[in-house]
């Protein structure tokens, strides 16, 4: 059955397991989230571009609040790593595909099915406003009686599924795929900082299931997990919560340090400084990102021991990352460097990030952050490095490796004009915030008197707003028309330095068409120069009959199964006979999973 | 079966030597210590009072004895003694790693109410 | 689903399906220590109900307890059958552990029935008894999956025959059953001996 699939049209891209396909359908997936999440902040901001605005209501604001959170961390960062991980890990280390094919498939469509079901909360005005992190009690049936937290647990729920599944899946890929010669640290640091991130995931993500599982039983069966009166503890929700939260803080920063690492590298045409120890400083962030997570709760009362040993371990954690920061600047440090509009973002995200840093190194002493918590100074904080950092990082990936994609080449002047827009919006809106932290306005407040001395700052972080959307729009529509008008582009348009620029523009679909070997870090490169810089002619890819190479047949099971599941959390949001339809759902799954075990993969 | 292209090829050999010989003997063997073990944990805690047993050595000798279960489990019916070594440090790596979470949020958490 | 077709070279030499299930392993080690320390936080802490010295029965749960080491030890005798090509021995362990399976869950359901109705310990009577359900609970129903898994492979054989051996599919299977036992060895010991501590 399977393999009568059709090969064109929408059916081939429903029962796709081809991971090119699936990073693609991830990278739209999230773009469409961008805007989504753009347009929440840009009604948030318009709200609070003057004191007393009634544009919002307090409860819509607190709903947009909690949804461009989650919107901006689940359905657009995570994916959009996601993208990038499923198209380029395969190729950066000369496999065929994943190790699990239909598995890969499976994730994308329980993360789009689960993003819709967190967004169908806006369709029927149940939209959770609890904050993206959800805090207990506030979760309690009786603060939010309508279905607008189950739709939240729900959501995440599900969302955290797909990258359970997808983590497993790219762990055993990058360490049971590898091209002959591709040793551990012959690998580039995009997959190494994959690799991490794909730990750090199939080991916290448990923890906030747990947790999620907790909050829907005392919304559902009346349990008393976080209920004090019944000898729950409302900041065991907090422990839960960011046990699994730190760790994924550095899950949304990893893959975009490893696509700063390999942009840099390419446009400043020198290999990336202190490839080992930047190995060992991703590893290390990574295992300390489960060390420090009550440095979110300093003023919840932990006490004398265990504040001090948090705020320890989070000084700590600075040094594996200042050391990242001084070896992107070492391999710009006489590079001949191009600025491009990929290695324009690659560079703010450098600056970017470091600011971000430097804000949050003064969070970990706990009497600054004492001032600091749930204040604009905290918002500017996280904004710096998910948005200066892991957004603008993303983005230079995007015009990086379009060009591979596509075999086109994004328009260099509107990128570069987005690029600046970027940077000018981003700086208006979230700089003020230091001030407005340290003026002492709190978060999570949809409007405010006028005599606080924040007038200004909140009108300059507006107008950031606007100019932000503006590059925005203009990145939509260079993303779209390079498609057609952009330029066509060659096999190797940056002269790059990892495997996926030894093939066409676009790959074909069966990515090599002879497995490569490797005997050194950039391979590729070395196999175009020599140690003193001369030019050679590398290998092409041989020419095959592409009916020559088997490829793993399609398959509509994913699909089909991310129903089910998505049908069983269905049955928690629903007003009425929730039991059955998750009933049905689990009827569908247990079907699918037997359809798919018993189908010739 | 799947490739013999493991990191120590020469041990891989030997492991496989060796559990060429861990047949059904060894396992009824391994079966009986295990019944054996568990009996004498819900022995120890049916005659804790009656021994005069105090709780601190109940417990420590629990947890050992659990250990040896779980070890004779994972390293023997999980094959991880004879398989490659990343498949024991991926597991010893997140076992340990949670163990140490939660004893920090243990202590974190405020001590009663 | 023949050997030769998914017998390829991967890096380690591990199996690929192999190797996942120990990542999820990892995995699971965060999910039950998440519900584990959840546990031990909350034992104590009812404000009313039954407590857990109350309701405990070690005697019936140590039965429970061989009867999951049991069913560990054929589903070793199953996988080595299995790799021997011995047909019947292969189906017949693979039953055994069917069978432990449902022994075990048959417990389950007496022990999780007897506090309901005998004692009046409900999922939301108090912070222990949710706890408790909520871990057992999860167990309970990683015991349910091992159990249709091992059904269907079991009904696989009968179907195919001696055409079918797929010792790959069967350790996988097992290594699965086996960090389901030993998740309940680490339960008996922490909730159940410790009861008093």
């Amino acid at each position: 059955m399977a393999k009568n699939l059709p090969k064109t049209g929408l059916i081939s891209w429903l029962t796709t397991v081809d991971h090119k396909r699936i990073g693609i359908l991830y990278a739209l997936g999230s773009l469409f989230f961008l805007i989504v999440g753009g347009l929440e902040a840009i009604l948030m901001r318009t709200q609070l571009i003057a004191p007393n605005s009634t544009f919002l209501t307090g409860d819509i604001y607190n709903g947009f609040v909690t949804m461009h959170g989650t919107t901006m961390i689940f359905l657009v960062v995570m994916p959009l790593s996601a993208a990038f991980f499923n198209y380029l890990v395969p190729l950066m280390i000369g496999a065929p595909d994943v190790a699990f094919p239909r598995l890969n498939a499976l994730s994308y469509w329980i993360w789009l099915f689960g993003a819709c079901l967190l967004n169908t909360s806006f369709l029927v005005q149940q939209i959770p406003a609890v904050g993206w992190f959800a805090y207990a009690n506030l979760t309690e049936k009786q603060f939010n009686p309508t279905h607008s937290v189950d739709f939240w647990v729900l959501g995440v729920q599900v969302v955290g599924l797909a990258s359970l599944i997808a983590s497993i899946n790219f762990f055993v890929t990058i360490i049971n795929m590898r091209c002959k010669g591709m040793t551990l640290l012959k690998m580039p640091l995009f997959v190494w900082t994959t690799l991490v991130t794909q730990v750090l995931l199939f080991l916290s993500l448990p923890v906030i299931t747990v947790a999620l599982v907790m909050v829907s039983f005392d919304r559902t069966f009346g349990t008393g997990f976080f209920n004090p009166g019944a000898g729950g503890q409302v900041v065991m929700w907090q422990h839960l919560f960011w046990i699994f939260g730190h760790p994924e803080v550095y899950i949304l920063i990893l893959p975009a340090m490893g696509i700063v690492s390999e942009i840099l590298a390419t446009f400043a045409r020198k290999p990336l400084f202190g490839y080992t120890v930047m190995v060992y400083s991703s590893c290390a962030i990574g295992f300390l990102g489960f060390a420090v997570w009550a440095h979110h709760m300093f003023t919840t009362g932990l006490g004398p021991w265990a504040t001090a040993l948090f705020s320890a371990a989070t000084m700590l954690i600075a040094v594996p990352t200042g050391v990242k920061i001084f070896n992107w600047i070492s391999t710009l440090w006489g590079g001949h460097i191009r600025f491009t509009t990929a290695s324009l973002f690659a560079i703010s995200f450098v600056a970017m990030f470091t600011l971000g840093g430097l804000s949050g190194i003064m969070h970990s002493s706990p009497v600054i952050d004492t001032q600091h918590q749930a204040s604009y100074f905290v918002v500017a904080h996280f904004h710096y490095v998910l948005y200066g950092g892991a957004v603008m990082g993303l983005f230079g990936g995007i015009y990086y490796w379009y060009p591979k994609v596509t075999g086109r080449i994004m328009n260099e002047t509107i990128g570069k004009l987005q690029f600046w827009l970027y940077m000018i919006g981003f700086n208006l809106t979230f700089f003020p915030m230091h001030f407005l932290g340290l003026e002492g306005m709190p978060r999570r407040i949809y409007t405010y008197a006028s005599d606080q001395n924040w007038n200004f700052w909140n009108f300059c972080a507006t107008m950031g707003a606007y100019v932000t959307a503006i590059g925005g729009a203009l990145f939509f529509v260079n993303m779209f028309a390079s498609l057609k008008f952009g330029k066509k582009a060659s096999d190797d348009p940056w002269d790059g330095r990892t495997l996926e620029w030894s093939i066409a523009s676009p790959p074909p679909e069966y990515n090599f068409a002879k497995l490569p070997e490797v005997t050194q870090l950039d391979d590729w490169w070395h196999k175009k120069y020599t140690h003193d810089g001369k030019r050679l002619t590398p290998p092409k890819q041989p020419v095959v009959d592409p009916k020559t190479i088997h490829l793993p047949n399609q398959s509509f099971w994913p699909i089909v199964l991310a129903g089910g599941i998505t049908c069983i959390a269905s049955g928690f949001v629903v007003p009425a006979n929730g039991l059955y339809i998750s009933i049905a759902g689990v009827a569908l799954t247990v079907a699918s999973t037997f359809g798919w075990a018993y189908e010739e993969p | 079966m799947a490739s013999t292209h493991g990191n120590h090829p020469s041990h891989k050999h030997d492991a496989h030597a060796e559990h060429a010989h861990a047949g059904p003997k060894l396992y009824w063997i391994f079966a009986a210590i295990l019944c054996v073990i568990t009996f004498f944990e819900w022995i120890i805690f049916k005659k804790k009072e009656a021994f005069g047993i105090p709780n601190a050595v109940m417990i420590w000798t629990l947890l050992s004895l659990s250990l040896v279960k779980f070890v004779m489990v994972c390293g023997w019916y999980m094959h991880l003694r004879f398989d490659n070594k990343m498949l024991t440090n991926i597991f010893v790596f997140a076992g340990l790693l949670a163990i140490a979470v939660f004893i920090m949020m243990k202590l974190s958490l405020p001590a009663m109410g | 689903m023949s050997d030769a077709a998914h017998a390829h070279h991967t890096t380690t030499g591990i199996e690929n399906r192999k190797f996942a299930m120990w990542v999820l392993i990892a995995s699971e080690c965060f999910l039950f220590g998440t519900l584990i320390a959840n546990y031990l936080v909350n034992k104590a802490r009812s404000i009313s109900g039954p407590t857990p010295q109350e309701v405990y029965k070690i005697d019936v749960t140590t039965l429970s307890t061989f009867d999951l080491l049991m069913s560990s030890v054929a589903m070793v005798l199953a996988l080595h059958y299995c790799k021997e090509k011995e047909l019947r021995k292969f189906q017949f362990w693979t039953f055994m552990v069917v069978l432990g399976g449902l022994i075990f869950l048959g417990f389950q359901y007496h022990e999780f029935s007897t506090f309901v109705l005998h004692d009046g310990l409900g999922l939301s009577t108090n912070i222990f008894g949710s706890s408790f359900y909520l871990l057992t609970g999860c167990h309970g129903a990683h015991v349910t999956v091992g159990v249709l898994w091992m059904s269907s492979i079991l009904i696989t054989s009968l179907i195919k025959g001696a055409e079918w051996f797929n010792s790959e599919i069967v350790e996988v299977a097992g290594l699965y059953w086996h960090f389901v036992d030993v998740v309940w060895i680490i339960i008996f010991t922490v909730v159940y001996l410790f009861v008093y501590v």
